[in-house]
């Protein structure tokens, strides 16, 4: 006998509302970054059954560890590469939900065009 | 025409027969709130709820506590019919606790409570998973006041 709690004849089912996804989606992204679940935002589209997962962070929430890294060559790997494994790999323990893809996405550079005077 | 005419040997047949329903004397109705009642302390023991009912449900929930009458089933809509019960569940989960174990817990929790409590077979108890709570939320929106 292996110790599962699962039922063997379920009698009903379980619905994951929308704000409950994104929340926990959120938690577990921030907790991935380093960054408080407040500075995430999160967008949730389904393909096919599947979840694809958008996930939005400001790169100056990022502690310095994870990004900033002035290196030139291309060689240092991605800050939020690491991350989106980790939300793939948590979110699938936690919600039972088949994740097609996560995608972060730092925001918040400060881009300045020249010649703007006013 | 089913005719229930009781005379005095069935009754004592009764006690030898093991059919509890044979001669049954009287009828027993249990109410929607008491088997929703049921539910909703059974769901007080199960790890990773947090809290039961909608957004509209909670409000109305702290004020009702606030007036120290708690409502048990808040959050939980019941049908019964034919000694048969079916339950829709509304929770509030913890962050990190695997969502489908809170619904699965809640769920053996209620039916195990209603059965042995009320005596009724349950044939399903649906779990919706409104929102889930994070446990430094209440101190992320006091720093976030603080600034």
């Amino acid at each position: 006998m292996t110790g599962s709690t699962a039922p063997l004849d379920p009698r009903g089912h379980t619905r994951i509302t929308d704000r409950a996804m994104t929340r926990l989606v959120a938690a577990v992204s921030a907790e991935a970054l380093g960054v408080r679940p407040g500075q995430v935002s999160v967008d949730m589209a389904e393909a096919g059954g599947r979840l694809d997962l958008t996930v939005r962070v400001p790169s100056r929430a990022l502690p310095v560890e994870h990004g900033h890294t002035d290196a030139p060559d291309d060689t240092v790997p991605d800050p939020t590469e690491r991350a989106q494994h980790d939300i793939r790999g948590t979110v699938t323990a936690l919600t039972g939900a088949e994740i097609a893809g996560v995608t972060v996405r730092l925001t918040g550079s400060r881009i300045r065009l020249p010649g703007r005077s006013d | 025409m089913t005719s229930i005419t009781t005379t005095g040997s069935p009754i004592a047949d009764s006690h030898n027969a093991d059919l509890p329903g044979a001669t049954p004397r009287g009828t027993t109705v249990i109410s929607d709130v008491v088997v929703a009642k049921i539910a909703g302390l059974a769901l007080r023991d199960v790890a990773g709820v947090h809290a039961v009912g909608g957004g509209a449900a909670r409000a109305l929930g702290a004020i009702r506590e606030a007036l120290s009458s708690t409502d048990h089933t808040q959050g939980i809509s019941v049908q019964v019919s034919d000694a048969k019960v079916s339950v829709a569940l509304t929770i509030v989960a913890e962050y990190p606790v695997p969502l489908q174990q809170v619904a699965d817990d809640a769920r053996a929790a209620i039916i195990a409570a209603i059965e042995t409590l009320a005596g009724l077979e349950v044939t399903e108890v649906n779990v919706s998973i409104n929102d889930v709570h994070l446990p430094d939320e209440a101190d992320e929106a006091g720093e976030a006041d603080a600034r």
